[in-house]
């Protein structure tokens, strides 16, 4: 049996609902990441697991034992808050003491996991210090340091490193997932950030008013969205409209091949723009579109086009590795070519 | 931006007229002369020795002490959890300016009013009588620093002190409590001048038998023109200054008041 | 849980509850009820439920006389207070010297010396020895009257709701961003018209309630009008304090609070109304 379980859980708010039969296993050490646009429940879903919130309805279980009913301060789920919450009166050893301190554990254990904790989190020099002494990272270490010093049965962590500047926050990521690896603490990670999610959940859930919208593998939420809910909140896409003809999807001014089409009906296609190429005059694929480029921005490591076309606007991001792209300029008239391998569709 | 002559030149004139009458107590304080006026003739500490010999002065002011003293500390037990209440949102905010009202009510309207409630109960010229008025118009101030001094305090502490296995009591003694001291030493702090420097409410319910310092200075005052008061007054702020001061650097008063204006 | 957790609020509210009802709730109603009592020629109250106490006020035209010269007083001293606390207020906003804090606490200070103390303070300006009668006399233009009048009252009452104004201003300017000045400079705006096209708009509702602050202080205030007016200067609070403690005519007493809390409610209730227009 999964470690942590979320059996139909709801919880509305003055009659609006936030989370909406919610279920979800998490096995023992992995970690999973709620995805979602604000509002869409994954806080309140992560603040029902810790006990702050009650839910209206559901269950939840930890080693298939019941907790709905528990109060927070006994569950033993170690939590990282967005805003950190770290006792602004306490150094950071006493910050990570408290929670072993209401546990219980005698004063010279607490002293010695204390050390090895903010040893974990290369924080060891820098126990004496008050919150308001430590920047931004390093505050951010000691709350998951704090969180891990209870032996947690469950790591909740709320948008942990949505505070941080973009460099660091990068940095954090690595060294966080590094860290919940070596603990193997079973963890339920909140973000608005795909990239973060992608980049460290084992199995990504993707939440939409109050549900789940997709679990799955970062690829399999990526690369095969379940809904054109999914595709278009997980990366950017081509999107374009069009109806079942003749074995293909007609758009204007193009018709398009695509795996498994349906006899007949309307039906939206998505295309992610780095599955696209600008095609030389000599060269064919399964779908080409034909426009003129709006606009292009050099980012680094891709350059973004605009292209308008037929059938609307749409992005297109080319690789900068061969200048090829040096030889654009808005207002030329382009051919885009995919494959119909990369072509996503659902029924409108 | 550089501020402008004009700005500069007003806001002087602001100030001078501002400060004037308070320069003014100075320097008559330590006036040789038996009538108020400016300049002094010469200069001696004559009223400061007279205020020492003052009995009537003198017993006022310990009246005020007790007085400001008891009103402090019940002003605190009443307001306090008030004030918890509304700030974690236990209470409804309307509390909050409920429990403010009486500084709504000119001073006067609220002593001629207690006045007539306390006269039949014989309760003019007593402790008890002057401590409840002065309860009334002192629990707001409290209330208030308090209610912002709570809530101002960062948000999830005791959610973070709950996950990590605090119950809530422990919660409040660990996290709460030492973090709400500087904001409850403030508004003591307050609630002690407010009520020592109470003068309207209390001019109705004194008597002879008992009265307090500010009245007995705005008695003095109606009946004689002379810098005995001035002399009172430069005690007083330079006792306040002290306190003040000191009580700024044990909390960070200035942030604390700061914070609710 | 939630249950539980109301029933705590209002447990913990409790004690101050009870004190407003026992030292503010319950003295205001036995104030109204005081008001329907009468006053007979002898002086002796006597205890009915009538308007008659209300209708000798009205009746009497000093009554009116004394509400104008109040409100007058009120707008005057406030208005002053405002013209001399909006640049004290501008300054500390722009200003970055190191010394901005100490002059922000010294512009409120007043607040912690007491009312009779700064009375003795403008005595010794304007009183018949004091500074300014003194400058006077130097130049020859000999002594003015300026306390136990009108003039007194005036000085000493703009003075006395300074701070209070001053506090409301600077919560106004406080939301203000520095940089909208800047910002104007850039656009190509000098000096006054940075002021008069930016700040000042911006700062008319912190003006608005500083004044009206100022406006209820004053209709209230007694010391400064007893003290400076020297018993010559009449107004709703001296009235109500001398029916009170000197006349002992508590019906009159109580009748007139009702009246001037009825007129400041009104006034506010006027200043809501204006308010609540310009916005839509």
């Amino acid at each position: 049996m999964a470690h942590l379980v979320l059996n139909q859980l709801s919880r509305a708010y003055a009659g609006r609902p936030a989370v909406v039969d919610l279920s979800l296993s998490v096995e023992r050490g992995s970690l999973v990441a709620l995805l979602g646009a604000s509002g869409c429940g994954k806080t309140t879903t992560l603040r029902m697991v810790a006990g702050l919130e009650t839910p209206d309805s559901g269950s939840i279980l930890v080693d298939g034992r019941d907790v709905t009913k528990l109060p927070p301060h006994h569950r033993r789920m170690g939590v990282v808050f967005q805003s950190y919450a770290l006792f602004p009166h306490m150094s950071a050893a006493a910050n990570v003491a408290f929670g072993m301190e209401m546990h219980g554990v005698d004063r010279t254990r607490r002293a010695k996991r204390g050390a090895e904790m903010l040893a974990l989190v290369g924080l060891a020099e820098h126990s004496n210090k008050k919150p308001r002494q430590m920047s931004g990272g390093q505050q951010q270490r000691v709350a998951l340091a704090r969180a891990l010093a209870i032996e947690p049965d469950v790591l909740l962590l709320d948008e942990p490193l949505s505070a941080l500047d973009a460099k660091l926050r990068d940095e954090l990521r690595v060294e966080m997932r590094a860290i919940q690896r070596r603990v193997g603490a079973t963890t339920l990670f909140v973000t608005h950030d795909q990239a973060e999610a992608l980049a460290m959940a084992d199995l990504v859930a993707v939440m939409d008013r109050g549900q789940i919208a997709q679990l799955g593998t970062p690829v399999d939420v990526f690369e095969r969205p379940a809904s054109p809910f999914v595709a278009a909140f997980v990366g950017r896409s081509a999107r374009f409209r069009g109806k079942v003809a003749g074995g293909g999807v007609e758009i204007s001014g193009a018709s398009l091949r695509a795996d498994n089409l349906p006899a007949s009906g309307a039906i939206e296609v998505f295309v992610r723009p780095h599955r696209m190429q600008v095609l030389r005059p000599d060269e064919g694929r399964d779908n080409i579109v034909h426009g003129r480029l709006a606009a292009i921005d050099y980012t680094g490591e891709v350059a973004q086009l605009v292209i308008d076309s037929p059938s609307g606007r749409f992005p297109v991001d080319i690789a900068t590795t061969d200048g090829a792209w040096r030889e654009l300029a808005p207002g030329a008239d382009l051919r885009v070519g995919w494959q119909a391998a990369d072509t996503l569709w659902f029924a409108a | 931006m550089k501020v402008g002559w004009i700005t500069r030149l007003l806001a002087t004139l602001g100030y001078g007229f501002l400060l004037a009458p308070i320069i003014l107590v100075c320097i008559i304080s330590v006036s040789a002369d038996n009538y108020l006026g400016f300049p002094p003739s010469s200069l001696s500490l004559r009223w400061f020795v007279a205020l020492s010999q003052n009995s009537e002065m003198l017993s006022a002011a310990r009246t005020s002490l007790l007085l400001s003293a008891t009103v402090t500390l019940i002003a605190l037990a009443v307001g306090l959890p008030a004030a918890l209440a509304v700030a974690r949102g236990w209470a409804p905010p309307v509390v909050g300016l409920l429990l403010s009202a009486p500084l709504l009510l000119p001073s006067l309207v609220i002593g001629l009013a207690l006045l007539i409630v306390l006269q039949p109960l014989a309760l003019l010229a007593t402790l008890p009588g002057l401590a409840l008025a002065h309860l009334v118009v002192v629990m707001p101030f409290v209330v208030r620093i308090m209610t912002t001094s709570l809530a101002g305090l960062p948000p999830d502490l005791d959610d973070a002190a709950a996950t990590l296995g605090a119950s809530p009591w422990r919660s409040f003694w660990r996290i709460t409590v030492p973090l709400a001291l500087p904001g409850v030493i403030a508004s003591a702090t307050l609630a002690f001048l407010v009520s020592f420097d109470e003068v309207v409410i209390s001019l109705f319910l004194v008597g002879p038998r008992l009265t307090t310092l500010s009245v007995a200075m705005f008695r003095y005052t109606e009946r004689h023109a002379d810098p005995l008061v001035a002399a009172v007054a430069v005690t007083l702020v330079a006792i306040t200054v002290v306190v003040v001061l000191s009580v700024d650097r044990l909390v960070g008063f200035s942030r604390t008041i700061g914070r609710v204006s | 849980m939630v249950r539980r957790v109301k029933r705590t609020g209002w447990l913990l509210c409790m004690p101050g509850f009870v004190v407003l009802a026992v030292a503010f709730v319950w003295p205001m109603i036995i104030l109204a009820r005081m008001s329907l009592n009468e006053t007979a020629d002898t002086g002796a109250m006597v205890e009915t439920f009538s308007l008659a106490t209300y209708r000798k006020l009205a009746e009497d035209s000093f009554t009116w006389q004394m509400t104008a010269d109040s409100l007058l007083l009120s707008a005057t001293c406030a208005t002053f207070a405002l013209l001399l606390a909006y640049p004290m207020a501008l300054l500390l906003f722009r200003s970055t010297s190191r010394f901005r804090h100490l002059l922000a606490i010294v512009a409120v200070a007043p607040l912690l010396v007491s009312g009779t103390a700064r009375v003795i303070g403008w005595l010794a300006i304007l009183g018949d020895r004091g500074m300014i009668n003194n400058i006077l006399r130097f130049v020859g233009l000999g002594v003015q009257p300026l306390i136990n009048n009108w003039t007194g009252v005036r000085i000493g009452l703009t003075e006395s709701v300074m701070p209070y104004a001053m506090l409301a201003l600077l919560g106004g300017f406080g939301r203000l961003d520095r940089l909208l000045e800047e910002a104007a400079a850039t656009l190509g705006a000098g000096p006054m018209r940075r002021f008069w096209r930016v700040t000042f708009p911006l700062t008319l509702p912190a003006v608005t309630a500083a004044w009206l602050l100022a406006f209820v202080l004053t209709v209230s205030a007694f010391i400064t009008p007893h003290l400076m007016g020297g018993g010559r200067v009449f107004v709703l609070a001296t009235e109500i304090f001398d029916a009170a403690s000197v006349t002992l005519d508590w019906p009159a007493a109580a009748a007139l609070s009702i009246y001037a809390l009825v007129l400041l409610m009104l006034l506010l209730g006027a200043q809501a109304t204006l308010l609540r227009k310009r916005r839509t």
